[in-house]
């Protein structure tokens, strides 16, 4: 008998019962046969458990996943305009309306007196600083050593995620016309889990958000932000701070302190998360 | 708020069908994308060259995915799709395999007989020691015809009638390629494991 079909019979390929009892048989009888049996079944064992495969670098699965996307995010008014939208669709008003909202902002934007971003020297960026984290993340993520826990492109199940996963404050998962959501990741430090999630752009560029709820910052506990940063966010502001190869951006939204860092346009990510 | 007023925005989300194909394509064929990653990589031999092929195979895969029967093996069908897309754009360009003396194959290997092997040699403890790394080497370093009926087969668990698919041969060359490669695979395992002391060299276990 070929002994080929020892092969074949160790990989279950034998469909005939009266063939696979007829190998069976030579193997238990026959010195050869019973030779070759256990160098087919010993080699294909070691190969299943010793083979190293090399994985998909991380980069690649977001730019897959980010081309394959349905556009999902088409913005259009919503039908139930504001009171203030309303004014415009009246004739009688709409001109005054117009030009008194125009004076306004005029006179607003002469008003204020902008407050200066703050500035963050090398020093303060501890490892236990928000700031500090973010950016390694970062790095993490584009090297592909960070990839998301949950993949998904639903801002709600990246929502139920963090609550599942024993993130205690409410995390913010917006959605943008640029960019598609990825997935999201919850890291945990000294038993307190954090929100992260991540977005791509068309051109594979990464989008990655980290936001706590500012009680972790005031305590200091487990994280920290420098102190002129966070009484500059607390005030409205969006800080933002460009680098050779990344942007990063910090912004207070409902309760939470996010932090953004992209390799995307800075006008683009100013534009999306500064005006949330 | 800066502004005395705000536009209200709604997020239109996309048809539903197509929603649902990416969900569904995401959750069954995403989880092979390290798989047919490690294959294009022996395919092409360049990691840029596994990046974009990969990434042309999610896409075709993707636009015909409506067409995929659900329940039957998508990894095989991915990997398919890999190999046409490989035969179409890269084949011509890369170095073309080396051409394999299969009678020099088989008559090296024949030689191999139970009469020169102790029985310790057939103990999977002895090459549980091996490392990792030596496998892989050993695998990798088989002609291309050989490597990849084991990584096909050994290493990824498809059938001998999809491999014989996906490399257009019989399947009683796929079981005949598996044959050998097995048997070269043992010998170059034998010659780690005497290099690493767990057999003798001239072929006897020790006790």
């Amino acid at each position: 008998m070929n002994k080929e079909l020892i092969t074949a019979f160790i990989d279950n390929e034998i469909r005939d019962d009266s063939l696979k009892e007829e190998i069976r048989h030579l193997i238990d009888t026959d010195k050869e046969y019973w030779f070759e049996y256990q160098v087919q079944l010993l080699v294909k064992r070691i190969a299943k458990e010793k083979y190293k495969k090399s994985s998909a670098p991380g980069h690649l699965k977001i730019r897959i996943l980010n081309q394959i996307a349905p556009d999902q995010k088409i913005y259009e008014p919503h039908k139930e305009t504001s009171i203030w939208a309303g004014l415009f669709s009246k004739p009688a008003f709409s001109f005054a309306t117009a030009i008194l909202i125009v004076v306004s902002i005029v006179l607003i934007l002469f008003n204020r007196t902008p407050q200066q971003p703050p500035e963050i020297s090398e020093e303060q960026l501890t490892p236990d600083n928000m700031f500090y984290q973010a950016e390694n993340n970062f790095k993490a993520i584009v090297q592909g050593k960070l990839s998301p826990q949950l993949l998904t492109g639903d801002p709600e199940k990246i929502k139920s995620f963090f609550e599942s996963s024993g993130v205690k404050y409410s995390a913010l998962v917006p959605t943008f016309a640029e960019w598609s959501l990825i997935g999201a990741v919850v890291s945990e430090d000294k038993e307190e889990k954090f929100a992260h999630h991540v977005y791509a752009g068309k051109k594979g560029e990464i989008v990655y958000v980290f936001q706590v709820d500012e009680s972790y910052l005031k305590s200091r506990e487990i994280i920290s932000l420098n102190d002129n940063l966070l009484q500059y966010l607390e005030q409205g502001n969006c800080f933002v701070k460009t680098e050779k190869d990344k942007v990063l951006l910090f912004k207070k939204i409902n309760h939470n302190i996010c932090v953004v860092v992209s390799n995307a346009p800075v006008q683009e990510v100013q534009n999306n998360f500064c005006n949330i | 708020m800066f502004f005395p007023f705000t536009f209200n925005f709604t997020i239109v989300t996309a048809d539903k069908n197509q929603r649902q194909l990416y969900e569904d394509f995401e959750r069954e064929a995403i989880p092979h994308l390290d798989a047919l990653y490690n294959f294009a990589l022996i395919m092409t031999r360049d990691t840029d060259d596994a990046d974009d092929l990969v990434q042309e195979t999610y896409l075709r895969a993707f636009r015909f995915f409506d067409k995929f029967e659900r329940g039957t093996n998508c990894k095989a069908w991915l990997f398919r799709i890999m190999k046409n897309t490989f035969i179409n754009k890269y084949r011509k360009e890369t170095k073309e395999p080396d051409k394999i003396d299969y009678e020099e194959v088989k008559n090296f290997y024949e030689n191999e007989k139970p009469s020169s092997t102790e029985s310790a040699h057939l103990e999977k403890d002895i090459y549980d020691n091996l490392l990792d790394d030596e496998l892989s080497e050993a695998i990798n370093s088989f002609p291309e015809d050989f490597k990849t009926v084991v990584l096909l087969c050994d290493i990824e668990g498809f059938t001998y009638e999809e491999i014989a698919d996906f490399i257009d041969v019989p399947v009683g060359t796929v079981r005949s390629r598996l044959y050998r490669a097995r048997k070269m695979l043992f010998t170059k395992l034998q010659k780690y494991a005497a290099e690493r002391g767990l057999i003798r060299r001239d072929g006897t276990g020790y006790e």
